[in-house]
């Protein structure tokens, strides 16, 4: 019976999508974000990860590297975002993730459970081609309130604070994680670290595009 | 100068061998390990050219797949094909192909024909998916049928081998270094009338897999690239382009890009002296030029400005081409990220009017 078990268990494990190795790879694919970001936008406008499958990737990489002359490195930190961003997850492993995290970066405090006050949303918005916004883009919140970025676009999108107040200490980390999957959400509790201010974002990939975004804290 | 030209290419052989040697794990692929793929870029459009009281008007189509192979994880082979239609009928243009060796984490080494890093229209803006404007800068010759015109440059693009690096300076700030020797241009067709003033005979960057002298075209670019969104660009090529190697042909350019959230600014100026031979004395001809974008997007719309110039073509002082000036307004309005569908009006001095509806998309 016991070795039934085993077997229906590995048998099952094995049925699971297989899923990136996300911790590990963090930090590459975070950078992979910024200079996917910050270098093919030197000539033309972004393409959508889930436009190419992983192989297709792998070779329009080396194609662009001739003409971005960047490292082998930085060529293959985008790669393995594009890859990683451009998998069809299923939804109940993204809503598993209630506070961010479809790729493993640095996380931002994200207890839910500890806010005391409103939960302030913002929907994360594009159009998978020209349209990437924050909607509203700017909001106020009190201390206490819980920030909810919530993504319901069809492009990866991430929060990453550009511009904090003086005398603001965050012990969140300055960009936020990935969020690959319609109803994927990334919660900032609005605790005693973040003084009075204005406190400016964006999304690491597409604040290019404009996606952009402020939030006011106040006292609560 | 054959001399230097001689130690340029043994030095960019060099580079190349150096770091292969160093690189001991290199291995030799096997064919499971090949990918291959076709992405590219094509064009659909009408222009409407003023001619005198009426315009005449045509649909244009062009379409340039691009072939990619990756052989391995370090080599890749590539081309790119432009089919064309025009008057004369359909024309076939090679606008590279080449292997590129990426094994090394900061250089890169290419043989074959490839797009000269001269600038940065000719090797990375002008695919119509990515030109904002349906026409080229008349620096580069109006192109894309309607009435097309002469400018300073073709795109260029040349058989040879090139070495690159990118070497960073600050987390903010890198270095993108290109050194190239190829085969270089050669003396196009007198097409000079019997008696008429002394002129200077044509460039010809038309590409062969022969050389007709035996010098060969030097030439590099240097770039400073921020993360920011700006980068900057100087670039020169040299070369003889006659069978006794004896006049030189030589390309300056100066260009810059600058981005900041949905505005961008870009444009290049550039010169190519030319030496010939008029009535037994040795004359150079200097023709300079340069173009200027703006352009600002809201939302899925993306106007663009464009001015672009060619100057007096001077050959000791004395005007042999008299210098023009083109203006274009355009509109972009992006269908997705690779569809824009361009109008654009270009306002030209001495060549006509044209306007122009593009569809372009890449793929």
């Amino acid at each position: 019976m016991k070795t039934f078990i085993v077997a229906a268990l590995v048998g099952l494990s094995l049925m699971l999508p297989a899923l990136p190795a996300r911790a590990q790879d963090a930090a590459a694919i975070a950078k992979g974000a910024v200079l996917y970001g910050q270098t093919c936008t030197r000539c033309h406008n972004l393409t959508a990860p889930a436009d190419r499958t992983d192989l297709q990737w792998e070779v329009i990489g080396l194609h662009m590297r001739t003409k971005a002359n960047i490292t082998k490195s930085e060529m293959a930190a985008i790669v393995q975002y594009l890859q990683v961003t451009n998998r069809d997850i299923p939804a109940q492993v993204s809503h598993a993730a209630t506070s961010a995290s479809e790729v493993e970066v640095p996380r931002g405090r994200t207890m839910p459970q500890s806010a005391s006050g409103h939960v302030v949303t913002i929907k994360m918005v594009d159009n998978g081609s020209t349209i990437f916004k924050f909607e509203p883009k700017d909001v106020r919140v009190q201390r206490g309130d819980t920030l909810r970025f919530e993504q319901t676009g069809a492009a990866p999108h991430n929060v990453e604070l550009k511009h904090t107040p003086r005398g603001a200490n965050l012990h969140i980390a300055a960009m936020g994680p990935f969020l690959l999957v319609k109803g994927a959400t990334y919660d900032i509790v609005i605790d005693a670290t973040f003084v009075d201010g204005k406190y400016e974002f964006e999304c690491t990939p597409h604040q290019m595009f404009g996606m952009k975004g402020t939030f006011t804290v106040t006292g609560g | 100068m054959r001399k230097i030209n001689a130690l340029v290419a043994a030095a960019l052989m060099a580079l190349a061998v150096v770091p292969a040697t160093a690189d001991a794990q290199a291995r030799i692929p096997s064919r499971a390990d090949n990918v291959g793929m076709v992405a590219g870029f094509g064009s659909v459009g009408y222009t409407w050219t003023q001619s005198d009281s009426s315009w005449q008007n045509a649909f244009e189509a062009a379409i340039s797949p691009i072939f990619l192979f990756k052989i391995g994880d370090d080599l890749l082979v590539q081309s790119e094909l432009e089919l064309g239609f025009h008057d004369e009928g359909t024309e076939l243009m090679v606008e590279y192909a080449q292997v590129d060796y990426l094994g090394f984490e900061k250089w890169q080494l290419t043989a074959g024909k490839f797009l000269l890093p001269f600038g940065i229209f000719g090797e990375r803006i002008h695919p119509s998916w990515i030109n904002k404007l349906p026409g080229r800068p008349i620096t580069y010759g109006e192109g894309h049928g309607g009435e097309a015109g002469e400018g300073i440059l073709p795109i260029l693009s040349d058989v040879g081998f090139m070495a690159r690096r990118t070497a960073r300076l600050t987390p903010r700030w890198a270095l993108d270094l290109s050194a190239y020797v190829t085969n270089g241009p050669s003396m196009g067709m007198d097409m000079a009338m019997p008696g008429a003033p002394p002129s200077a005979p044509d460039v010809a960057y038309a590409t062969t897999n022969a050389d007709i002298n035996r010098n060969k075209m030097v030439g590099g670019r240097i770039g400073l690239v921020g993360v920011g969104g700006f980068e900057a660009y100087l670039s020169a090529y040299q070369a003889k382009y006659d069978k006794e190697n004896t006049l030189s042909v030589a390309g300056s350019s100066v260009a810059f890009d600058y981005r900041r959230g949905q505005f961008q600014v870009r444009g290049e100026g550039m010169t190519v002296s030319q030496q010939f031979d008029a009535a037994g004395m040795r004359a150079t001809l200097k023709s300079p030029g340069y173009w200027l974008q703006l352009s600002q997007r809201f939302g899925a719309y993306e106007p663009v400005l464009q001015w672009s110039q060619l100057m007096d073509a001077k050959a000791d002082g004395m005007v042999m081409k008299e210098g023009r000036e083109q203006a274009a307004v355009g509109l972009v309005y992006w269908l997705a990220t690779s569809v824009p569908v361009k109008l654009a009006y270009e306002f030209n001095q001495s060549t006509s009017d044209r306007l122009m509806v593009q569809w372009a998309f890449g793929f």
